[in-house]
């Protein structure tokens, strides 16, 4: 049976062939070949900032939410959010683009920090991670921090209370201003904000540290008048010359309203902005907008809240060409000294710190007006003197508080979503629900998405008895407190 | 006309003259020839085998044979695709006669690995197909010629000329991965993928297994569930479709066939002509962009379309009148024109095969061309005594320009139709580029459109013939085949396959058009895909006593699969009309990507054949794969399945009942997973500038996962009656699919949106019924009856932890998801909100609201879907019907949603019968207070509604259709004498001759892709209706 032999051994020898190390070679097979499997901070902290910036100060969350519900912007075409109802697949997507991009991205960078000994690294890693946080606790109130971004040990994080949020922010903005030294390792080309200036992000975290503790002025008085002085106190922004703005290198990096332009044109500037504008005879305003196509001269704002015009699309005023056609490279303000002087103008008159109310007002009406030195339309020094001149504008003691919100409200115009944080705490100017608003108050937060429900519930629904409510537009958050 | 048609025999393929072989043994020869035995036809390429062993020969041409019998074995077995098997006892010079019967039980069918079983033996489901029902009216692409005619089969096509058909085989079961089975040519695993398809916006470039011309196909056999394909690895878990190619011992001479269809749409939506473009019944064009009264918009609420004179895109002052066919206009007759020439020739010790086809396709879309060219080649020899080898190369080219873009994007024309103004003249629209006399539109120096609207949408003309797009794709399918005849009961095959493929798209924006800043750009994408089989087989055939004959199978294969892609897309051009990467004026955005996989395997069956009805099979299967951590690589899968043929045990056959099986198979197949989910990798982002940046995964990785894992039974039984003019089979099957390897959901607030775990588990149950009968046959005539139904029912019995559902697709806000407790693949979405009564509750504007919370509004999975096929014969006259259809499902009509908020629909005449808010309309409800509702509201405000409210937007999607009609005339043969052909034959051909449904405005049998998430339309391009002519002859 010489054939039988001779295939047995055959058979035998194939079969061994095809079984050869099987376990090695195979799982070599397996290594992606395609991209790294870890990166320096260097390229994470400017992945972490323009995404951050492209969200908040986008046109789908801020033209279409948190610039409309101040009364700024307003919805020309589709104007669902104008009547107060948003769709859920945004909430979703605007709270997992915060939490999977930029927050994972910026603690990525505080880990390596604290695992390299790179004080840089935690330090700017801290400071970021809380201007990112201080957004997204302000548009949804309570929201995992303490447990969120550890996905490998926890998935499933608890629901801080929003008071423990901004103690953990302040706490962690002191932290990280404090680790920054200009000596040690920066981040190379990667830090896209302030260019490896570490004086400048110091100053750029008191001035938040500000912000956070005014935040708080009416629901924590206490507690908001030291964090404010200790902020204050710790050096914020000297000029405009620190302002925090993002720079955009071009395509596919441009000003989201830029882009915006290119595509759509749903979107036009309130008339709550426009006659404001108007009766102060304010030189912001041909900057803030355009006049209508329709004769080249008028401005005319849709009024909020309202879905039907009277007139059609060519008698109203877009958003100015400053950010939109002319806007391809125009830098996006996160943060400016016009803020911090009017914030400081506020502390004044509370008495939280000592200073001239009156010249800090005025300094920070004037710094909001040079912010855009340079620009079509910027406003000249003599329409700023003339301004400042005016009766209504001069700082009066009687009703300076208001003054202070007003000029903080017109200087936040397409500032993300402060100016709608800011007249949230304030209500003032006191704003007006349109004809049209289906909810019983504009809206003041961003509903929970829906797939915390499946995914996370037991914490949100902690989280939502806690603050009595949280999936309606209408349920305040902790700071708000009417 | 001789019938040609068999199936190839991929192991027990080489049959040999072997004079020698078995050593020591006395040997006899016997010829014959073998016959159909109602037309007495020799039947070329028949198998006869000696009885026991695996020794045997094929017929030639003429249906002759030779073969040396060894002493002592007396029992030749002669069998044929499509006729009953024969057992004859060995004599001088032998005429066998087969019966034809397509139901027999006695006949052969080919089932995995290639392996030729009696249909008596199976104890699993399988059906098969001949290729010349594949071929009864041309069609593009393979899988689309598949409907109607299998049992338990799913076919959906996507629609555009040349685009993806989806295949699903009972119901699917995978989450996250892919539902379609295995596609397998002379052995070797071919594929069909789609990638790059989208289905919000884009190109359809088709599913590549498209490249195999049915004109090469000699039979097919579709193995419908894990059972069958146990054989063949996970990727068959979802069954196989086993395509056996023409050679040239099955088919002999020279061969000509021609075809030409013409295409037309066979369904458009019915749009209103009373009302034109505008709001609230105004309408002034300035500039088509806001400068006029409403000229920016892309609705027909306008003015009433009487005739008045209003100032248009045409000029000012123009008649406002309707142009109802404008949509229709803008299609061009397409045609399809296909032609085959084979040459194929055999003798004792070759064979060879060669066909060439071409296919040149013009698209019912303007500008729209496929053209494809497929040369095959096949031959086989005997090098020894011994050892035979075979080997085919087939080469395909395909090359398209102008696909229509599908879905909710620019690309696609239809979404311009939806949004539209009914009194657009499309003529007018032809004009597409901008001459500078056009009324109050500046035309640009780059050059620009003139269209309708400069607002929202592109001229439909620029975007086919402007926005162009071009693919080309070359691919080849080979294999090698060396057969061993080691002694009188054991064959040895090793067998080699690549199936290689190269692909480029290219497509391309203009300056001004209206999707981006106007300054153009274009991408191109390179695809190139690769996979080698090897295998090495042996098969053992013995008669172990008088009673038992023992069939025994062991192999090994090794399966190396590559796939890489790059591709850069350029977002801003220096000069028009220059698409190139040196042209960019913004910093081009390349990519690239590549991966690997390797799988090694080890298998082997074994059937024990109890003297001819009863059969026991058991087969193990034994993977490594290389995308499984290391330690837990390897997973084994068996399964069993027995067939007891009742009729022949218990004597019963007689004229009533003729045959009769019952079945039964249980299975495990394991599943491994895609390259490189073991660890997650940083994706690098564009650079800011010049400043890199990279950012953190958003999955989570799992370095301990394990294979998937199906179970799966099944049983029915094959019954034939009245001597085998009618014919059942039944079977209910049942699987499981656990342990799925899936991205699970977590909550995005860990820094991650999905997990990578063992999870979810679907099931799948159902019945397929398979009827056929010849009610009528008589010398001249016959009436053959095929009727094919299946019912799935699919169940998402688990996913992970508390998750409640997962996502398998979102649209508008419309989810496809597979959610716990509930079929695969149900919409959630926002409905009505009504009382406790199911009363609307309306707002008080007058207007429904939306109920804000979500809820199950229905789900894609159709009830039942069926076939009937009728065939006619009188004298040289045949004629073919198929219709299909499906009842139940529910689609998510997009163009119905936006069209009625749009005004274009017919529908939404409702309420401005006399003027464009007169009479309104009082929508049936009650009020908020309880009371019924009184409220009149204007039609454009009520059907604004619908956004935000994807009710609106369901459809049962039940529907027949005349699938394909086939006339035939064989010509006589006096005409061919003169024609000096030997064959001829002349058909007139229909497919998709009808629509019969209840959807509103579409055909609801639609697609995107062929991927997971199905049920929504928008923006479909029309089904062609297409008829012709079909010439085939033979010199």
């Amino acid at each position: 049976m010489d054939s039988y032999s001779i295939a047995k051994r055959a058979l035998v020898a194939g079969l061994v062939l095809a079984l050869a190390a099987c376990d090695d070679s195979l799982t070599d097979i397996n290594t992606n070949p395609n991209a790294p499997t870890d990166v320096g901070a260097e390229f994470l902290l400017p992945q972490s900032i323009r995404g951050a910036v492209e969200a908040t100060f986008g046109a789908g969350q801020m033209l279409s939410h948190t610039a409309i519900w101040p009364q700024q912007a307003v919805q020309l075409q589709y104007p669902d959010e104008e009547e107060g109802s948003v769709r859920a697949s945004r909430m979703q997507s605007y709270w997992n683009n915060f939490y999977v991009g930029p927050l994972m991205d910026v603690q990525r960078v505080i880990e390596k920090g604290v695992a390299d000994s790179n004080v840089n690294y935690e330090g700017v890693g801290r400071i970021w991670k809380s201007y990112v946080f201080h957004i997204v606790t302000d548009l949804w109130g309570d929201v995992p921090y303490s447990e969120a971004l550890i996905g490998d040990s926890i998935t499933t994080p608890v629901y801080d209370a929003q008071k423990d949020i901004y103690t953990g922010m302040i706490a962690d903005l002191t932290t990280g201003a404090g680790k920054l030294s200009s000596a040690a390792t920066g981040f190379g080309s990667g830090d896209i904000l302030y260019g490896n200036d570490m004086v400048k992000w110091g100053r750029f975290a008191n001035s938040l540290r500000m912000r956070l503790a005014m935040r708080m002025s009416e629901v924590d008085p206490t507690a908001a008048k030291a964090a404010f002085i200790a902020a204050y106190s710790a050096g914020p922004f000297q000029s405009n010359a620190d302002n925090a703005k993002l720079a955009w290198p071009g395509s596919p990096y441009e000003n989201p309203l830029y882009e915006n332009w290119t595509g759509r044109d749903d979107h036009g500037v309130s008339a709550t902005m426009i006659d404001t504008l108007t009766s102060l005879s304010d030189p912001r305003r041909e900057l803030y907008a355009e006049p209508a196509t329709q004769d080249g001269t008028t401005y005319r704002g849709q009024p909020s809240g309202k879905i039907t015009q009277e007139f059609s699309l060519a008698y109203y005023s877009r958003i100015g060409n400053y950010w939109r056609k002319d806007g391809k490279s125009t830098p996006t303000v996160i943060m400016s000294y016009s803020e911090v002087l009017l914030l400081a103008a506020e502390a004044a008159k509370l008495g939280w710190i000592s200073g001239d109310a009156g010249a800090l007002y005025t300094a920070g009406i004037q710094a909001s007006m040079e912010q855009y030195a340079g620009a079509t339309n910027a406003p000249t020094a003599a329409e700023i003197t003339a301004y400042l001149a005016q009766s209504a504008i001069t700082y009066n003691a009687t009703n300076g508080l208001d003054q202070i919100h007003l000029q903080q409200w017109i200087g936040l115009f397409m500032g993300g979503s402060e100016a709608w944080s800011n007249v949230r705490r304030t209500d003032s100017p006191n704003l007006v629900a349109g004809p049209d608003l289906t909810l019983s108050r504009i809206p003041v937060r961003f509903s929970y998405p829906a797939l915390e429900e499946s995914l996370n519930k037991d914490n949100l629904d902690a989280a939502i008895s806690r603050q009595g409510g949280g999936k309606a537009l209408i349920d305040r958050v902790w700071w708000d407190v009417n | 006309m001789r019938r040609l048609d068999y199936s190839k025999l991929a192991i027990v393929a080489a049959f040999l003259m072997i004079p020698s072989l078995v050593s020591g043994q006395q040997v006899s020869n016997v010829s014959g020839v073998v016959t159909g035995a109602g037309n007495l036809q020799p039947l070329a390429g028949a198998t006869v085998m000696v009885k026991g062993t695996t020794l045997g020969t094929l017929t030639s041409t003429e249906g002759t044979f030779s073969l040396d019998v060894p002493q002592g074995l007396t029992t030749l077995v002669v069998t044929y695709l499509g006729y009953g098997t024969a057992e004859v006892e060995v004599s001088g010079q032998m005429q066998i006669s087969l019966e034809e019967s397509a139901l027999a039980l006695d006949g052969v069918v080919v089932t995995a690995l290639g392996v030729q079983r009696e249909k008596s033996s199976l104890g699993y489901s399988v059906q098969d197909l001949l290729g010349a029902d594949l071929t009864e009216v041309p069609e593009l692409n393979l899988v689309s010629a598949l409907q109607g005619q299998i049992a338990g089969l799913h076919i959906t096509n996507a629609g555009p000329t040349g685009g993806s058909a989806r295949i699903v085989i009972r119901g699917a079961s995978s989450i996250a991965g892919g539902n379609q089975p295995l596609f397998i040519v002379d052995g070797i695993p071919v594929d069909n993928s789609a990638p790059g398809n989208r289905g919000y916006g884009g190109i359809d470039y088709g599913n590549t297994v498209q490249d195999i011309d049915p004109a090469n196909i000699e039979s097919v056999s579709v193995l419908k569930g894990p059972n069958a394909a146990a054989l063949y690895g996970s990727r068959a878990s979802n069954g196989a479709i086993v395509i056996t190619t023409k050679s040239g011992r099955t088919t002999s001479g020279i061969s000509v066939t021609s075809s030409l269809t013409f295409e037309d749409p066979l369904r458009l939506p019915d749009y209103q002509d009373e009302y034109g473009q505008g709001i609230n019944g105004e309408f002034k064009f300035v500039d088509g962009a806001g400068a006029g009264t409403w000229d920016f918009v892309d609705e027909s609420w306008g003015p009433k379309l009487d005739g008045r004179l209003i100032d248009q895109f045409t000029g000012p002052a123009q008649p406002w009148i309707a142009y109802p066919n404008n949509v229709r206009d803008f299609f061009r007759t397409g045609s399809q024109w296909t032609t085959n020439v084979a040459f194929a020739q055999s003798n004792e010790t070759g064979n060879v095969r060669l066909s060439l086809t071409n296919t040149a396709v013009e698209g019912m879309a303007p500008g729209e061309q496929i053209d494809r060219i497929g040369v095959a080649l096949r031959g086989g020899t005997q090098v020894t005594s011994r050892l035979s080898a075979d080997a085919s190369i087939n080469y395909t080219n395909q090359e398209a320009n102008n696909r229509m873009g599908t879905g909710y994007d620019a690309d696609n024309p239809m979404q311009s139709f939806i949004w539209f103004g009914r009194q657009v003249d499309m003529e007018a629209l032809r004009n597409y580029r901008c001459t500078g006399a056009e009324t109050g539109h500046t035309c640009d120096a780059n050059g620009g459109q003139y269209n309708w609207n400069y607002n929202y949408h592109n001229n439909p003309f620029w975007e086919q013939l402007v926005n162009t797009n071009e693919d080309q794709r070359d691919r080849i399918l080979g294999n090698v085949e060396l057969t061993y005849q080691v002694n009188d009961w054991i064959t040895a095959t090793g067998r080699v396959g690549r199936d290689w493929y190269r692909e480029r798209r290219k497509t391309v924006t203009a300056f001004n058009s209206l999707d981006d800043a106007g300054d153009g750009g274009f991408s191109d994408v390179n695809i190139f895909d690769s996979e080698i089989n090897a295998d090495l087989i042996v098969t053992g055939s013995r008669q172990l006593t008088p009673d038992f004959l023992l069939d025994v199978t062991a192999g090994a294969n090794r399966r190396s699969a590559s796939y890489e892609t790059s591709a850069v897309s350029v977002t801003k051009l220096t000069a028009p009309g220059v698409y190139t990467i040196d042209n960019a004026a913004a910093p081009p955005s390349p990519t690239d990507y590549e991966s690997h996989k390797e799988v090694r395997s080890f298998y082997g069956s074994a059937s024990l054949n109890y003297r001819g009805y009863l059969n026991v099979d058991v087969t193990g299967r034994n993977d490594w794969s290389s995308t499984l951590p290391a330690g837990s690589n390897s997973y084994f899968y068996p399964s069993i399945s027995s067939a007891f043929v009742f009729s022949r045990f218990l004597d019963l056959e007689s004229d009533l009942l003729s045959s009769g099986k019952v079945r039964a198979s249980w299975t495990r197949v394991g599943n491994d997973a895609s390259p490189y989910q073991l660890a997650s990798v940083f994706s690098a982002q564009d650079p800011y500038g010049t400043v890199p940046m990279f950012a953190v995964p958003n999955a989570l990785p799992n370095t301990s996962l394990k294979p998937e894992e199906t179970t799966a039974y099944e049983f029915g039984a094959d019954l034939g009656f009245l001597d085998e003019r009618l014919g059942f089979v039944l079977t209910y099957y049942n699987h499981n699919t656990k342990n799925q390897i899936l991205p699970v959901q977590i909550s995005g607030t860990t820094g991650y949106t999905s997990q990578m775990l063992n999870a979810g588990e679907v099931a799948n149950s159902g019945l397929e019924l398979l009827l056929r009968a010849t009610p009528v046959q008589t010398d001249d005539f016959r009436w053959d009856m095929t009727v094919n139904w299946s019912k799935n029912n699919s169940e998402v019995v688990d996913l992970y932890g508390d998750l409640e559902t997962l996502v398998l697709g979102s649209y508008w806000s419309m989810n496809i998801e597979a959610r716990k407790g509930e079929a695969y693949g149900v919409f959630y979405g926002n409905g009505y909100l009504a009382d406790s009564t199911g009363a609307w509750i309306i707002d008080s504007a007058g207007r429904p609201q939306r109920d804000t919370n979500r809820e199950i509004l229905g789900n894609y999975n159709p009830d039942w879907v069926g076939g009937i096929h009728n065939r006619v014969t009188y004298g040289p006259f045949a004629l073919s019907v198929l219709l299909d259809g499906q009842r139940g499902g529910d689609i998510f009509s997009v163009t119905n949603w936006f069209g009625e908020y749009a005004g274009v629909l017919e529908s939404t005449l409702r309420g401005r019968g006399t003027d464009f808010c007169t009479p309104g309309i009082v929508v049936d409800g009650v009020k908020a207070d309880g009371t019924p509702n009184d409220v009149t509201v204007c039609p454009e405000k009520y059907f604004g509604r619908n956004y935000g409210n994807q009710a609106a937007g369901i459809f049962d999607a039940s529907y027949l259709k005349l699938r394909e009609l086939r006339l035939d005339y064989v010509l006589p043969d006096d005409l061919t004498d003169r024609l000096g052909l030997s064959n001829g034959s002349v058909a007139l051909i229909g497919r998709n001759l009808f629509l019969w449904s209840d959807t509103p405005n579409i055909d609801p049998e639609t697609a995107f892709d062929a991927g997971n998430s199905q049920g929504i339309e928008f923006g479909q391009f029309p089904t062609a209706r297409s008829i012709g002519f079909v010439v085939s002859m033979q010199p």
